[in-house]
């Protein structure tokens, strides 16, 4: 058992900060400055433009820093799309034992379609829109959260503690809501930085294979999608948003571990 | 006699939707302010007694009672939070809820049986945890669970327990889990909240020592049935059922120092039936040193010895008594 810090915790916790404080703030201090001047093309990364240009003379630093705002979004949206979702079918899967049959195959069905595939499916049918994107990419994760809480729920429901819940009389959402589902929470939380670190990935895959977001809406993925066909002169385009992503998604995957290893109440007698 | 309290009368629960019969008609009473001690090995059906009583079994269980009635009401069909009765569990470690406060649970008890102002329920709350011998409840309330020693969160449940003022309470091997001291302890406390509250205890445990301890009337449970039934003090002197017989020699006792003696502490041979076995006589009769040939074929008669002393086997006392006048 772990006190205090750990420096995955930490170098997670401080890139996740300062990434969601530039996606707050970039659109504010930098105004909306990746207008398209042709006649600043290319330009290499220097002292005007820290990250270079793309084709068009969109300022990639702009782009960037704009990139991770929507990227963000992405991210959270998913991850708490999913859970949402997820979480309600697997507490009532868990809990119930006739709704388990219906419910589990039903989720079965749907993990059986590549997720990539569905996704990109669902982006097609939906269009291209930011949220379109997070419902399209929320789609395939909603059955590995199920799965995971229903196996949780499974767990807790057969505590001494809930029993003495039921005898005391408590209703069954009560009883859901209110004893089994707070004790599933540090799973949830793990769950929740996985799913947020694979959805900003999925996300750049999407707009790499072109059914993301368009262009005018700037993700990480897209302004990497955008510098593809120049990566041969121009390969900062691709490599600043990349950088960025990849340290992004580090840094959530390494606070999931950390808060993994500080384990749930259950075990530990700690609150979570 | 006042009426009993708790009446029940043939109670039987199957499993799995009627075809695993665990409990094949189970009998007692018991009157406010007394201790009935169920007594029984692993399987024998105490706790599927506990649970039918306070409707927690699963939902493909059959319950079937000629009567089955606390204070008079019947309790087939009631609301779990009208039955006038309360539980306390086993294992205090994982009864109470590790992400709720203390406080909350106990609120929570109270609230769901009576509609009180959270003024009131706090005043409660705090009553009750001096009533239980908790120190400095103020602040507890705001503890979790993992927070207390076991002993405190033992005193917790019986707590939430005491707080329903319940006219039964159930307490399901509430020492099992804990050290010798902390046991005397919550023993010598039910005790003490017995004689405050009047309340009726159906204890339920395998600890012969708790039962001499505790218990007023003792019934001893075999495979599903009670097989003996009677007040504590002749049940310990004068055994009318060779189970009983069984469990008591079988119980180490410093007194009479097996051990020092070099003597083999005295066992029960053979296993207990499995739970959904169709046992057409006595259940207990391929153990039995007493057993005749009918044992096996037809159910024991219940012989009454006093008025509240009884027992389901007609041949124990017979041999005995044959037994001492050839010596």
């Amino acid at each position: 058992m772990k006190r205090g810090y750990s420096f995955p915790m930490v170098f997670g916790g401080t890139v996740i900060a300062a990434t969601l404080l530039c996606a707050l703030l970039a659109p504010m201090i930098l105004g909306y400055s990746d207008d398209i001047v042709m006649t600043r093309s290319m330009r290499a990364p220097g002292a005007e433009y820290w990250f270079g240009t793309d084709n068009l003379g969109r300022d990639i630093f702009v782009r960037t820093l704009s990139g991770a705002r929507n990227s963000v979004i992405v991210g959270i949206g998913v991850a708490g799309l999913t859970l949402l979702i997820g979480t309600a079918f697997g507490l009532l899967a868990g809990y119930f034992n006739r709704l388990d049959g219906a419910i589990m195959r039903m989720m079965d069905g749907l993990m059986a379609i590549p997720g990539v595939l569905l996704a990109i499916a669902l982006a097609a049918i939906l269009g291209s829109g930011l949220y379109t994107v997070v419902i399209a990419i929320a789609a395939p994760e909603i059955p590995r959260t199920a799965r995971l809480v229903r196996s949780v729920v499974l767990t807790i429901r057969e505590m001494p503690f809930v029993a003495a819940a039921i005898s005391v009389g408590s209703s069954t959402p009560k009883i859901l809501l209110r004893h089994i589902l707070p004790n599933a929470m540090p799973a949830l939380m793990v769950q929740a930085t996985f799913v947020c670190a694979s959805a900003i990935l999925t996300e750049a895959v999407l707009s790499f294979l072109g059914v993301g977001t368009s262009p005018d809406i700037p993700s990480w993925g897209n302004v990497m999608a955008g510098g593809r066909q120049f990566f041969r002169v121009a390969p900062w385009v691709i490599l600043f948003p990349g950088i960025f992503l990849s340290i992004f998604v580090l840094a959530i995957n390494l606070f999931g571990d950390a808060l993994r290893e500080r384990g749930d109440p259950m075990l530990s007698g700690r609150r979570a | 006699m006042t009426d009993p309290l708790l009446e029940v009368r043939d109670l039987r629960v199957a499993m799995n939707s009627g075809r695993t019969q665990v409990l094949r008609g189970v009998d007692f009473d018991l009157a406010e302010g007394r201790t009935l001690c169920l007594v029984g090995e692993s399987g024998s059906g105490k706790s599927v007694t506990a649970a039918a009583l306070m409707d927690l079994l699963p939902p493909h269980a059959r319950i079937d009672a000629a009567t089955m009635t606390l204070g008079g009401r019947p309790l087939a069909g009631m609301r779990r939070a009208a039955r006038d009765m309360a539980m306390i569990f086993q294992d205090p470690m994982t009864s109470l809820n590790p992400v709720l406060t203390i406080g909350y649970q106990l609120r929570e008890a109270l609230q769901l049986k009576e509609r009180v102002s959270n003024d009131v329920a706090h005043a409660r709350v705090l009553d009750v945890m001096r009533q239980v011998r908790i120190p400095d409840p103020a602040t507890r309330l705001a503890a979790y669970p993992h927070q207390l020693s076991g002993g405190m969160r033992q005193r917790v449940m019986i707590a939430m327990a005491l707080i329903r003022r319940p006219r039964l309470l159930i307490a399901d091997e509430p020492t099992t889990a804990l050290d010798v001291t902390v046991q005397a302890q919550i023993l010598w406390l039910l005790q003490e909240l017995q004689r405050e509250t009047g309340t009726a205890i159906l204890f339920i445990t395998h600890d012969l020592g708790v039962v001499a301890e505790i218990a007023h009337d003792v019934a001893v449970m075999y495979a599903g049935r009670i097989v003996e039934r009677g007040p504590v003090g002749e049940i310990f002197r004068d055994p009318a059922h060779p189970y009983t017989a069984g469990l008591m020699a079988a119980t180490l006792d410093h007194r009479t120092a097996n051990d020092a003696r070099g003597e083999r502490l005295v066992e029960l041979p053979g296993t207990v039936p499995v739970a959904g076995e169709a046992i057409p006589g006595c259940a207990f009769a391929p153990r039995c040193a007493y057993a005749v040939a009918a044992c096996a074929t037809t159910p024991p008669e219940w012989r009454s010895l006093t008025r509240a002393h009884g027992a389901a086997c007609p041949h124990f006392r017979a041999q005995q008594m044959a037994e001492g006048i050839a010596r």
